[in-house]
């Protein structure tokens, strides 16, 4: 093994910890679903017990928890038993505090899944447009021009006007 | 605005974390060691091979285990059977003796003409005895007459065809053993005499019947038989004479001329048309003593 490569050894429970909120929440930017976001999450975090590969830095391990949660996302859409079952068109049942919050949550949830994932993880997680080029393996341009269609499709559902800054 | 907004609405909604836990510490997940993936994969991969190769070696065997069988069975089958009716029309000859066996014999009938009592039984028996002779001659495996001491005897030009005809004569101890309904009877030999559609019979089961002919016009009929009881009989009610080292009874007729030959290892008998003595010398001589 690579000196400069340190294994992270982690725990189920301290993985549950750690990174359970980030995987949670972006699976739900994904599938819109709370019991969805749940199986992903499991999935997710099996995988990362079974892998054998070293991670490099906590940021490493981040990333590769990112990038398999959207893939785990992108396989159960695809997958024969979703297709076979309708989920229920309902919204979930969230007591939001405030107005702004229900329509800002709403109107993320509209918009394409490639736009969800970006604006997510810049608004959510708090990365830089060239983080998440890295984790999501494109470029930083695409990830910019998302962004920007992604914020004048919220800009015409929000009717206040939000900076998205 | 926006971002505290979006961060706010998403921290509302939190997912199952102790169930999540739980599942994880229930499940005990182990490192994957490459041995084990690499025997897991390496025996379902062999596995499944050997299902096909067995699953492809073993559908040609199958083919292959009917097949000899079949064979088998179709060799069984052809098996060649003695053709039943022959029996009822050997039945026929016996119980018609006026029906011939053969030419030569239905010429006899009438010309033997000597009020000899021998004769007459041979008369009547003979279709019985060429029957019989017939029967007993049926085997093709039946052994052969030596015809070497036979050759031996014979003129030196006569000698091979005689032991020709001789080994396919079969020995006396083959004939009371050969006697059965089922074989295949020689009245095909008289079946071509009488019309009827001859069984197919092995030659060597015939009575060697031969024509002789000779430089003076005269011409004979030579059978031979390795047993025949009628002859026998007539040389026991009848006195002969001994004509080159055979026993000979002549029977002398208008048209033609038979003559009984009895030897130590056969029987035979001519039937010729203006026959001198060197004739029935020389035609006694030829038979296989």
């Amino acid at each position: 093994m690579n000196s400069e490569q340190i294994k992270i050894d982690v725990s189920g429970a301290e993985l549950v910890e750690k990174y359970f909120d980030m995987v949670f929440r972006l699976a739900l930017s994904q599938t819109k679903n709370k019991d969805y976001a749940d199986d992903i999450v499991q999935d997710v975090f099996f995988k990362f017990l079974r892998q054998e590969k070293p991670f490099e830095s906590e940021e490493h391990v981040k990333a590769w928890l990112i990038r398999v949660t959207i893939n785990c996302s992108k396989s159960m859409f695809t997958s024969s038993w979703f297709k076979k079952n309708v989920p229920l068109d309902e919204q979930m049942d969230v007591a939001f505090e405030t107005e702004e919050e229900s329509d800002v949550f709403y109107a993320t949830q509209e918009l394409p899944p490639k736009y969800r994932t970006v604006i997510h993880l810049f608004y959510y997680e708090d990365m830089s447009v060239e983080r998440i080029s890295q984790c999501l393996d494109m470029k930083e341009t695409t990830v910019k021009s998302q962004l920007h269609r992604a914020r004048e499709m919220l800009r015409e559902k929000l009717k206040r006007g939000y900076d998205f800054v | 605005m926006f971002r505290k907004h979006y961060k706010q609405a998403y921290d509302k909604i939190e997912g199952d974390k102790t169930q999540i836990a739980r599942i994880l510490a229930m499940a005990n997940i182990e490192q994957p060691k490459k041995k084990k993936a690499f025997s897991f994969r390496f025996g379902t991969a062999f596995a499944a091979v050997l299902v096909l190769c067995v699953s492809v070696y073993s559908l040609p065997q199958l083919r292959e285990s009917t097949e000899p069988i079949q064979e088998k069975t179709t060799q069984e089958e052809t098996i060649f059977v003695p053709d039943p009716s022959i029996e009822f029309h050997a039945q026929d000859e016996i119980q018609n003796p006026d029906t011939v066996v053969n030419e030569n014999k239905a010429s006899k009938n009438k010309a033997v003409s000597a009020p000899v009592e021998a004769n007459e039984s041979f008369v009547a028996k003979q279709n019985d005895t060429v029957q019989k002779k017939s029967e007993t001659v049926v085997e093709s495996n039946v052994e052969p007459v030596d015809s070497a001491d036979i050759a031996q005897e014979m003129p030196a030009d006569d000698a091979p065809a005689v032991a020709n005809e001789m080994r396919m004569l079969p020995p006396p101890e083959a004939m009371p053993a050969a006697l059965s309904a089922d074989e295949k009877v020689v009245s095909d030999q008289s079946s071509g005499g009488s019309g009827a559609a001859p069984a197919p019979v092995s030659r060597m089961a015939m009575p060697e019947s031969y024509p002789r002919t000779f430089d003076d016009g005269s011409y004979a009929t030579v059978t031979i038989y390795q047993q025949n009881d009628a002859i026998e009989n007539a040389f026991l009610n009848s006195a002969s004479e001994n004509i080159a080292g055979a026993q000979t009874i002549i029977y002398n007729s208008e048209d033609e001329t038979t003559i009984l030959v009895k030897t130590e290892n056969s029987y035979a008998e001519i039937t010729g048309v203006n026959l001198t003595d060197e004739n029935i010398t020389t035609l006694v001589s030829e038979i296989p003593h």
